[in-house]
């Protein structure tokens, strides 16, 4: 997929077996942006004189991989999405599930031609403009049926197994490293301890946050990258915007956590004890964990060898501003959970 | 052995010169994020080997320390602990050697992880404190090797 001399002829010979018009490919670009996949762009002509551009997702040559996720499920759910109709980002056209053509596992989708919420809001006079929009689209995403989705797409059976499943992630991770991580385990051993009031699992995109949203000329937003998307608890995708807004400033949360939280409270029927700033606190530590996992397993691995890029080595800096992140918000949210759990004892009494 | 410049002075200068000189000339906008992220590698290399040696032998005394502390509070929760202690017994404690250094901090840690987990199991205010003592100490280091570390190419 780098190699821009010869793609364009592969290209053009995939689009054409895959669609039945013949394809001519008149521009070929790498994008960046990417963090974990290889993306490129281009510009199609088909031969009924129709001209539009598409973007390539694929999978990083395999001595590059850093976070490693399944194309095969990434496909499966987003022509299922598309198919639906309704779920706001580009449509998923094309795969080469075999790599026999574009030399990687590779999805073809619709180019949106506008440009990352993150590029608007970074140079916005008032960037607060765009959040109930950002949260609209979040809802949304919440709100689509998992039931026509893929069975690749686990469904948790309850709530609590769905918890226990995703908190033994940090220790089971860290007892894969090359070496101790005593921050992981500490966030595994105490968010096993703090647990919010349940929610129910919704469809979750995995990585919500500014620079997977595109902005159209028409100002709608469409969602993109939805390789981490599973069934979870809602709180995760907020929770995950919340910590990554803060690397990735300006942070559409927290000039007014509780203005934000009130709109998605209001799109999605939850009530006040579930969505509060101390679960979605909870949150940004438990939806961090994949691709906090994706990172450390890459130094891993290039510590044995067995993969290595710019990429792994410059996001150690990551991992320092996670493990800050992670025990800044423990220490923060104790109380605050404590206090929920207090509060939903007398419901969860009369409920069971 | 020519010590000076130093190691991290000589890795700073190969930053400096891939912004200054190398960053410039380079077109492809997929080229330059890799640029800029190799000259922000180079700078982070830089600061740890300054110091790592350093600051792994103080940590692991730290870390080892706390964990003793762990096993006698709370016996009944102490078995992963004990094991790990054992295994820093065994590390190869008194040789400066990076690879030595590492594998005895590796060490430490993992008596530090299984002590912590005890600790917060067992709801032990007073170890739990100083748990996150412990790990906001090395994340201190992590975050003077960062150097300012922001997000670039997104």
């Amino acid at each position: 997929m780098k190699d821009v001399v010869t793609m364009p002829d592969r290209l053009a010979s995939f689009l054409s077996e895959s669609d039945g018009r013949k394809a001519t490919v008149e521009g070929y670009q790498l994008l960046t942006g990417g963090y974990s996949r290889v993306m490129a762009k281009a510009d199609i002509r088909w031969d009924d004189g129709l001209v539009e551009s598409i973007v390539l997702r694929g999978d990083p040559p395999p001595d590059e991989a850093m976070l490693d996720t399944d194309r095969d499920i990434e496909w499966d759910v987003l022509r299922a999405l598309t198919a639906l109709g309704d779920v706001p980002m580009p449509a998923a056209r094309y795969y080469d599930a075999t790599a026999e053509h574009l030399g990687t596992k590779c999805i073809v989708l619709d180019c949106a031609p506008g440009p990352t919420l993150q590029s608007l809001v970074a140079g916005a006079v008032d960037p607060m403009a765009y959040r109930d929009r950002l949260v609209d689209a979040m809802a949304s995403v919440h709100a689509v049926d998992v039931g026509p989705l893929p069975p690749t797409l686990t469904r948790p059976p309850t709530w609590d197994g769905y918890l226990d499943r995703t908190n033994a992630l940090w220790a089971g991770t860290e007892r894969l490293l090359a070496e101790a991580d005593p921050a992981m385990r500490y966030v595994g051993a105490w968010l096993d301890a703090n647990r919010p009031p349940p929610m129910d699992l919704v469809l979750c995109h995995g990585d919500f946050q500014a620079s997977n949203i595109l902005v159209d000329p028409d100002e709608s937003f469409q969602v993109i990258d939805w390789e981490y998307a599973h069934v979870g608890d809602p709180r995760e995708d907020l929770g995950w915007y919340v910590l990554y807004s803060k690397s990735s400033p300006p942070s559409l949360y927290d000039p007014d956590p509780e203005a934000f939280l009130a709109r998605y409270r209001e799109r999605t029927g939850a009530d006040e004890l579930s969505v509060n700033q101390a679960t979605v606190g909870y949150f940004s530590v438990v939806s961090i964990v994949k691709v906090f996992s994706q990172i450390v397993l890459a130094a891993k691995a290039m510590h044995e060898g067995t993969a290595a890029s710019v990429l792994t080595m410059y996001n150690l800096n990551v991992v320092a501003v996670g493990h800050m992140n992670m025990l800044g918000a423990c220490a923060e949210l104790a109380e605050p959970l404590a206090a929920l759990r207090q509060a939903a004892a007398p419901l969860t009494e009369v409920l069971s | 052995m020519i010590t000076r410049p130093t190691t991290d002075q000589i890795l700073r200068e190969c930053s400096r010169q891939l912004s200054d000189t190398v960053l410039p000339e380079v077109q492809s906008e997929h080229a330059r994020v890799t640029v800029q992220m190799l000259e922000h590698v180079l700078r982070n290399a830089a600061i740890r080997c300054a110091h790592e040696i350093a600051w792994m032998r103080d940590e692991t005394d730290a870390m080892e320390s706390y964990a003793r502390d762990v096993t006698a509070a709370l016996p009944d929760r102490g078995t992963e602990t004990a094991r790990a202690l054992a295994a820093l017994d065994a590390a190869p404690r008194d040789s400066l050697q990076l690879e030595d250094v590492v594998d005895t901090y590796g060490r430490a840690g993992e008596a530090l992880s299984c002590a912590l987990e005890a600790a917060v199991a067992a709801s032990h205010a007073e170890l739990s404190g100083r748990a996150t003592e412990l790990l906001a100490r090395r994340n201190e280091h992590e975050l003077e090797i960062n150097d300012n570390w922001v997000m670039i190419g997104r």
